[in-house]
């Protein structure tokens, strides 16, 4: 049996998937079912309509066969696999992305920021 | 006054029904309950066009319908109560899984209002399921039902086929709506591969590495029948000579008496066919996933091979075996196109040194020689001592070398039947019958049927592989019978797996079926457990001695005729009389206790290390372990 090895490393998985009931849950049940510990998990709703983008900070040697296995589900749109520090950005990015501006933000601020 | 109701209003249960009908589903297998009733209550209306087979277990009602889709090709479909009924159904739900099967299990579920109480008979089935489901729904609007059926029938059959579970609460079932049957399926997540064009640059890949190879293999599994591309298959190995080993889900994808046919690789695959594996150096995989029985020890698994995996499922590939080239794609299309660039490159004719090429029917290097059936087909010249020459002539020393010891041989010194003249016998008349499925449940007896019959056409061997669910063949086998009325459907079973689900005779009988011959291989053992504690636990017979009633008794309580046999001299005209006789025939086999499959790899060893000690009695040697490859 594969022991848990010292390579464990943090993979950071972007997952576009359905804004449906149970979809997570498919979705997470497949980190589980490897014996994978979840680290950090943020779900939120895009601006895309019936999307949700879940960011998963998973404990594991490899995440090959979870993402190719993620991208099997059905109610799995996308599945990335990103560098952690660039995974923080694209919160930070995302969320800023998300602000509504009050009106007396200057314009070139709001520009800058998206 | 009250408006007269719209007449193209339903109940949430009609809808299902007609879901099912639109389909194309013809026969559900199934047990109502409290939940389900609503849809029972329908049923009769539709009694026409869709027949509701009663089971007497849940389990043998997804069973049934996994063995209605494995002889068919189609969607089987069962049905049950919610709580214990759906619970029931998690094993053949699983099997369905493991074997890609196509199922869409509907299973009734408590009222809305009431979900997540702890209702009586509530169990959270969507949630019990997930691992085991390609995708599920809960459905607690009937608007949604002809979406749903829609989706689930679509899923359930194609790509990968596998099992969809419908969850529909009750009260979905009894609303009333009127159904808009214009659906659109909309799946953007769903990647279907058979959709999606073939990546032309591994394919190229596929083909140089095969244009290249001196010692090349075909593995074929599950998928190449899944895929209807036993044509394809037989061209391509045709045209390019290559020899072909069949998985235990490949059995019958590929011809066993075809000169190119090795047979079954594995755990109890031939010497022959795992020592091939571990000296080829290019092994196309089509449509088989690497399972462990398959391959040993996984990292020590055909050493010296480029490996070619093409599979409709993407994640299957580099999963356990490192691949060279991956190609997702249906098995058909794949080899399709694979033929296309052999052909384009010229591969097939130029040859330089003839590695490529077909010969197998007049190189006498295989035991049997096949009829040149299209000698218009490619066909280059070829030189003496070619490198795929030497290569089949060397995997031909290997059959005879392993062979003879391999083959079961009589002890001199009595004559207790034995399970091998069992499978013997069975396979011969088979053959003089023709128009014959074999239902296989786990265990050894399912190993002897699968080395000691042959299998020549896809979907005549149908068996429990990946989850291996003893208790899967009676009610496998009542399905089957179900689907092709016109052919005679045997089960091999043991002992063992017949007590677990054997009460699906009744429903046979009361089906009417009288295409099922059951032949139980009674070694009042779990056979299989019990070679191994013999083989590897010093005989620590621990759980595996086991009795049973009467089964010929058990098969007349039923209303079907009981054999009782217990000679070998008696086997024949058994078989005989239960495929003449107009009804369910169960025989009951008493064979040799101990006696063992063979060859065998100890499970996560090489399959270069074979036990291939023939002898039924293991006490007086130590088997020998075979060099390693």
């Amino acid at each position: 049996m594969m022991a848990v090895s010292a390579t464990t490393r943090r993979h950071t998985l972007v997952v576009q998937l359905n804004d449906k009931p149970g979809a997570l849950y498919r979705a997470i049940g497949l980190i589980r079912r490897r014996d994978y510990n979840v680290s950090s998990l943020v779900v939120g709703a895009t601006d895309e309509s019936g999307t949700s983008r879940m960011v998963l900070v998973v404990e594991a040697a490899d995440v090959t066969q979870i993402v190719q296995q993620l991208s099997r589900l059905i109610d799995v749109l996308s599945v990335a696999e990103v560098a952690h520090e660039e995974a923080i950005f694209n919160q930070i990015a995302d969320a800023m992305r998300r602000i509504a501006f009050p009106a007396h933000v200057p314009t070139t601020v709001q520009e800058i920021a998206r | 006054m009250k408006p007269a109701a719209d007449p193209a209003l339903r109940t949430g249960a009609q809808i299902m029904c007609e879901g099912l009908i639109r389909q194309g589903v013809d026969v559900i297998f199934g047990i109502p309950g409290g939940a389900i009733m609503p849809f029972y209550h329908a049923l009769p209306e539709y009694d026409d066009q869709l027949h509701h087979v009663l089971c007497r277990h849940e389990q043998g009602a997804g069973h049934a319908a996994e063995g209605y889709a494995r002889a068919s090709g189609r969607v089987g479909v069962c049905i049950a109560t919610s709580g214990p009924g759906a619970t029931n159904l998690v094993t053949p739900i699983a099997d369905a899984w493991m074997d890609s099967s196509p199922l869409v299990a509907i299973t009734g579920q408590v009222p809305s209002a009431l979900l997540g109480t702890d209702a009586f008979q509530e169990t959270d089935i969507i949630g019990i399921t997930v691992p085991i489901t390609k995708h599920s729904y809960l459905v607690r609007d009937p608007r949604d039902l002809p979406r749903v059926i829609a989706e689930a029938f679509h899923i359930a059959s194609t790509g990968r086929p596998g099992p969809v579970l419908i969850d529909v609460t009750k009260d979905a079932q009894q609303a009333s709506v009127v159904p808009d049957w214009n659906v659109t399926l909309d799946l953007p997540g769903y990647s279907d591969a058979r959709q999606h064009g073939i990546d032309e640059g591994s394919v190229a890949a596929a083909a140089a590495l095969l244009a290249a190879a001196e010692r090349p293999l075909i593995l074929a599994g599950n998928g190449v029948i899944q895929s209807g591309a036993t044509a394809e298959l037989l061209a391509l190995a045709e045209q390019t000579g290559i020899p072909v080993i069949t998985t235990l889900h490949g059995l019958g994808a590929f011809p066993q008496d075809h000169a190119l046919s090795l047979g079954m690789p594995g755990m109890h695959g031939w010497v022959h066919v795992n020592r091939a594996i571990q000296r080829c150096d290019v092994l196309l995989n089509i449509g088989s996933r690497f399972d462990d029985r398959v391959t040993g020890k996984a990292s020590t698994f055909a050493p010296h091979a480029s490996v070619i995996h093409v599979d409709v499922d993407p994640s299957e590939i580099g999963k356990l075996v490192k691949v060279a080239v991956g190609i997702a794609g249906d098995a058909r299309a794949v080899m399709t196109a694979l033929m296309a660039q052999l052909e384009e490159k010229q591969i097939l004719r130029s040859a330089q040194d003839d590695k490529l090429f077909r010969s197998a029917q007049d190189d006498k290097l295989f035991r049997s020689a096949q009829d040149d059936k299209d000698g218009e087909a490619c066909h280059p010249e070829r030189s003496e001592g070619s490198a795929l020459q030497t290569w089949r002539a060397e995997i031909q020393e290997l059959h005879d070398q392993f062979a003879p010891r391999q083959e079961y041989r009589r002890r001199p010194d009595n004559d207790i039947l034995q399970p091998h003249d069992v499978c013997a016998a069975l396979n011969a008349a088979r053959h003089a019958r023709g128009n014959c499925r074999v239902v296989t449940d786990v265990g050894q007896h399912q190993m002897w049927a699968a080395q000691l019959m042959d299998w020549q056409r896809p979907r005549t061997h149908i068996t429990s592989g990946g989850s291996g669910t003893m208790g899967f063949a009676v009610p496998a086998a009542l399905g089957a019978a179900m689907a092709l009325p016109d052919e005679t459907i045997w089960v091999v079973v043991g002992d063992g797996g017949f007590q677990m689900t054997n009460q699906e005779i009744a429903t046979m009988l009361q089906e009417g079926l009288t295409n099922v011959k059951i032949a139980v291989v009674n070694n009042g053992y779990l056979g299989m457990v019990r070679q191994w504690q013999q083989l590897f636990e010093g005989r620590r017979y621990s759980g595996t001695p086991l009795t049973g009633p009467d089964f010929a008794k058990l098969a007349e309580a039923y209303g079907a005729r009981g054999i009782t046999v217990d000679s070998v001299a008696r086997v024949d005209s058994a078989i005989a009389e239960a495929w003449d006789h107009p009804g369910v025939v169960l025989i009951d086999f008493r064979v040799e206790r101990e006696a063992n499959v063979f060859p065998i790899v100890p499970q996560g060893r090489s399959i270069g290390e074979m036990m291939v000690d023939a002898d039924t009695h293991a006490t007086d040697t130590t088997p020998a372990l075979a060099g390693r490859a």
